[in-house]
């Protein structure tokens, strides 16, 4: 009977047997065939991500943090300078530009996204006509490459562009919002949060929805009105989503480099010259490839501070 | 004062008639169940009451006052969810105390309101603890508390026991019905359980697709079904439904069929006037039958089920299966003939078209 039931569908006996065997395997205690099978089965179906992750992404983190201590231009062989690169970076006031604009986009784009993304989801989350179309519509700026992005928003922001025909009508002039100090970074984290948005807004739609409506009727009843059941209910029961979206968003506002390569080049003056462009900046166009390496240390130790306290943050906002 | 009063009561979700026209009287401190299977419209009727669905059509009062328009939260009425649905980031305390702080009730007056309720039900303890924390017994305790410190002037339950396990559930059945009699508030209560329904109302309503079926204390209920559909629904092993027609012989009425013929006393044929040689549908209960020799309705067990105080025989009549209860001092065994005799005064009778009572 069991066998009969296990062709065709998963049976609770089987996932117990299942699992029984997995325990045993993970305690070490499998000796039979079967067990070392499963063993290797699943070593193998873990190995392509494992290759990747290595070559990929701790191979080069290791390089780049034996890098941080030579002096390297790519053409002659690598020396070391001890923490002679550090020290560099401390005492370059473009670095510390760098960071501050860094600092700055992070926070600019990410804060708006929570609130912007909450908003949109709770309105997406309530019942209305074509709902569907529409959710897919706010959906559309992810789906977008990058630089497809990058370029059209350059366009738009262009003296004769979108953005300043729409100002005009409203009797305002046009702004070079690229070319000045004061619009460049404003203009760049107005597309970061145009982009952000739909993204955490679906995660946060996706938190919401999760939450049971016996929830909200019980605070109905109990007397508790839009508000009070906002700040009640929704808001506890969907603070893990919110320290979710966060840490994603910091830390995908922190990493962003193409808008800046190709709408400002880090300019004007390094107002829109964020970490990530530093770097490059040095790596590939000064070619101190040791100083860039240091600064991507830097900011790998930042973020992952960062990440560090609102793990912390996430795990006491947990519902019990 | 707990009076509810629902007049042509009706729901529809577009072309689904949830509730049609129901009409009802709940008296001040009754205990009124809504029983019927799922999709019957019980639960949408209770949520109407509640405020937490839209009326269609129709009017509900309590104590004269038209609720119709008037907020869940105003109505005066506490709800007890299936799932219980306590708030998961709040402790007990406050999960009990949380419908009067909305309702701006001073913290000393919660606090004594809280911990009051708190013993009645014996939670005194849980108060710091967190529903995660909670078995499903000590939360359906809670989501009691929750109702109890409100003082509403009705509760209502959405099949609040169904989360529970067996033995719990008859327990919880025993305390909740104390406990309406220690508070004396107008209850109304959804279920599919027969058994609840029969053990807790003091009236029980029938429904079945979005109609009453039929409204009473719960043995008049059981004795005297108003249709095939309560019969069948009411009842565990439920009733025997046999084809029979009707046949008058000597001045006396039988009910006739294969295995079968049940002479009806002439004070309860009076239904099956004019039906004579008509279809009808013959219905009586397993313990309403006693083995004999003289037995009216004659079959070979197929099966026996003794379930410790009683044996249940299922047995093939003229090929239709009846389920008939012994006593378990009874032997018997598989594919035996037996004979039953029917207790006249317990023999139904139904229309096969309609499956309105007759008998």
């Amino acid at each position: 009977m069991d066998r009969e039931i296990g062709v065709g569908r998963t049976s609770p006996s089987m996932v117990r047997r299942s699992a029984s065997l997995l325990w045993r395997w993970g305690a070490g205690g499998g000796k039979s065939s079967l067990h070392s099978h499963l063993r290797w089965a699943g070593f193998f179906f873990v190995l392509p991500a494992l290759i990747h992750l290595v070559i990929f992404k701790f191979y080069p983190m290791l390089q780049a943090f034996r890098l941080s201590f030579f002096r390297y231009d790519l053409m002659s062989p690598p020396v070391f300078t001890g923490l002679e690169n550090y020290k560099l970076l401390w005492e370059n006031p473009l670095f510390h530009q760098s960071f501050w604009v860094s600092v700055k986009y992070m926070f600019g784009v990410s804060i708006p996204e929570w609130f912007f993304a909450l908003g949109l989801a709770l309105l997406l989350n309530r019942r209305m006509p074509g709902r569907a179309v529409i959710r897919l519509a706010y959906f559309f700026p992810i789906a977008m490459s990058q630089i497809v992005v990058a370029m059209v928003w350059k366009f738009m922001y262009h003296p004769f562009g979108l953005v300043n025909t729409i100002l005009e009508t409203f009797g305002i002039g046009r702004i070079n919002w690229l070319s000045m100090e004061e619009s460049a970074l404003p203009a760049l984290i107005a597309i970061g949060i145009w982009r952000g948005i739909p993204l955490f807004g679906v995660i946060y739609l996706a938190g919401l929805q999760a939450i049971p409506k016996e929830y909200h009727e019980a605070a109905v009843i109990d007397g508790a009105g839009v508000f009070q059941r906002f700040f009640y209910v929704t808001i506890p029961l969907l603070l893990p989503t919110i320290m979710f979206v966060m840490v994603l968003s910091l830390l995908s506002a922190v990493k962003v480099f193409l808008n800046p390569l190709v709408m400002t080049e880090g300019g004007p003056n390094g107002t829109t010259r964020v970490l990530p462009y530093f770097i490059y900046e040095t790596g590939f166009a000064f070619f101190r490839m040791g100083e860039a390496a240091a600064a991507s240390m830097v900011l790998f130790v930042f973020l992952f501070g960062l990440t560090l306290i609102q793990l912390r943050l996430l795990r006491r906002g947990g519902v019990e | 004062m707990g009076e509810v009063l629902l007049e042509d009561l009706t729901k529809d979700f577009g072309e689904v008639v949830a509730v049609k026209e129901v009409n009802l009287m709940i008296h001040d401190g009754e205990f009124v169940v809504l029983l019927g299977p799922s999709g019957c419209g019980k639960t949408t009727t209770l949520r109407m009451i509640a405020g937490l669905e839209e009326i269609t059509s129709g009017r509900i009062l309590l104590d004269e006052r038209v609720l119709n328009d008037v907020h869940p939260r105003d109505r005066d009425i506490a709800m007890v969810f299936q799932n219980y649905a306590l708030y998961p980031h709040m402790s007990v305390y406050k999960n009990m105390a949380f419908g009067l702080k909305m309702r701006k009730v001073a913290k000393d007056e919660i606090d004594r309101k809280v911990k009051s309720a708190a013993g009645i039900l014996g939670i005194e303890t849980l108060l710091g603890r967190y529903p995660g924390k909670l078995s499903g017994g000590q939360r359906q305790r809670v989501a009691l508390g929750r109702a109890i410190v409100r003082d509403p002037r009705v509760f209502l339950f959405d099949e609040p026991l169904s989360n529970l396990d067996a033995k719990l559930r008859v327990q919880t059945r025993v305390e909740l019905l104390k406990l309406h009699q220690h508070l004396a508030a107008t209850s109304i209560y959804v279920t599919h359980d027969q058994v609840e329904a029969m053990t807790m109302g003091d009236r029980i309503v029938v429904m079945h697709e979005g109609v009453i079926q039929q409204v009473g204390p719960p043995m008049e209920v059981y004795q005297n079904p108003a249709n095939q559909f309560v019969a069948g629904f009411i009842g565990s092993p439920s009733m025997n439904f046999l084809p029979a027609t009707v046949r008058f012989e000597a001045g006396r009425t039988f009910l006739e069929g294969a295995g079968f013929r049940i002479p009806l006393p002439a004070e309860r044929a009076s239904g099956l006037q004019g039906r004579e040689g008509g279809e009808v549908v013959f219905g009586i209960r397993p313990e309403d039958m006693r083995l004999g020799s003289e037995g009216e309705i004659e079959g070979a067990v197929e099966i026996i089920e003794p379930v410790g105080s009683d044996i249940f025989l299922d047995l093939n009549v003229g090929g239709a299966s009846l389920t008939a209860r012994v006593e378990s001092s009874v032997r018997m065994s598989q594919g035996e003939h037996v004979r039953l005799h029917a207790d006249p005064a317990r023999v139904h009778a139904f229309d096969p078209e309609t499956g309105e009572t007759l008998v």
